[in-house]
């Protein structure tokens, strides 16, 4: 048996046109990823600033006066 | 290798691959450029690029066998026989010079599904069994009896005639 005849016809000039009509489709997926990527982007830098402006802030005054205690138990253990 | 390259390389290959066991021009092209697309959103998933053309081969083989599965569901196994041997006989289709191939492919209509790729992979593409397994799924023993019989069924139907 030889492996190379092929009863099949195809139409003439099939496969070019059929290769660039893959790779068109390839390219239409590529530009909706990149459009889904940048539209995603785009979201991001306007929803974490509008998120992290609108968060509650800590209350630094807690702190200091923490600190402040600390700093001053320790000096009156060195003291004694 | 860059997609367009891989187009280029495989498109002819995979075409006849998909034809020989469809049969009809506009399936196979219908399940080559979904085989295609799948292959581009996928190729990022493969690690190893020395497994890309069974990896390419499994994508292909499992498109025609599920076209063919959805049409033995839809017209049984009779019907899907019929309907290939008539897309067989359509003069637009078929090189009726080619005697012997022709005669060839009425006898792969008969075979199973699997059997058909089993022997295209091997009789056409010249694959080995190991590698035939790894697009198939299926065992290198279990592999050979496939080819056995498909061989066997093909040389009995090709005497009848």
């Amino acid at each position: 048996m030889s492996s190379s005849n092929n009863p099949f016809l195809v139409p003439e000039d099939f496969f070019p046109a059929a290769q660039k009509s893959i790779l068109a489709s390839a390219a239409r997926i590529r530009r909706r990823r990149i459009g889904i990527a940048t539209s995603l982007a785009a979201l991001l830098l306007i929803a974490v600033p509008a998120y992290l402006s609108l968060r509650p802030q800590p209350e630094p005054d807690l702190y200091v006066e923490a600190a402040d205690l600390y700093d001053y138990d320790i000096v009156l253990q060195i003291m004694d | 290798m860059k997609y367009e390259d891989l187009v280029n390389t495989y498109y002819q290959p995979l075409y006849w691959h998909i034809r020989r066991m469809v049969v009809s021009h506009d399936d196979t092209q219908d399940i080559l450029q979904d085989t295609f697309l799948k292959i581009y959103r996928h190729l990022w998933t493969l690690r190893k690029p020395e497994a890309l053309r069974g990896w390419i081969y499994r994508i292909a083989g499992r498109e025609a066998l599920r076209f063919l599965e959805r049409k033995s569901r839809q017209l049984g196994t009779a019907g899907l026989e019929t309907e290939l041997l008539e897309r067989l006989e359509d003069s637009e289709q078929v090189n009726y010079r080619e005697t012997e191939a022709l005669a060839l492919q009425r006898a792969m209509v008969r075979l199973s599904p699997l059997q058909k790729q089993v022997f295209c992979l091997r009789y056409y593409n010249e694959m080995e069994y190991e590698e035939i397994a790894r697009i198939t799924g299926s065992s290198v023993n279990s592999l050979k009896v496939s080819y056995h019989n498909a061989r066997k069924n093909i040389e009995e139907y090709v005497k009848q005639q």
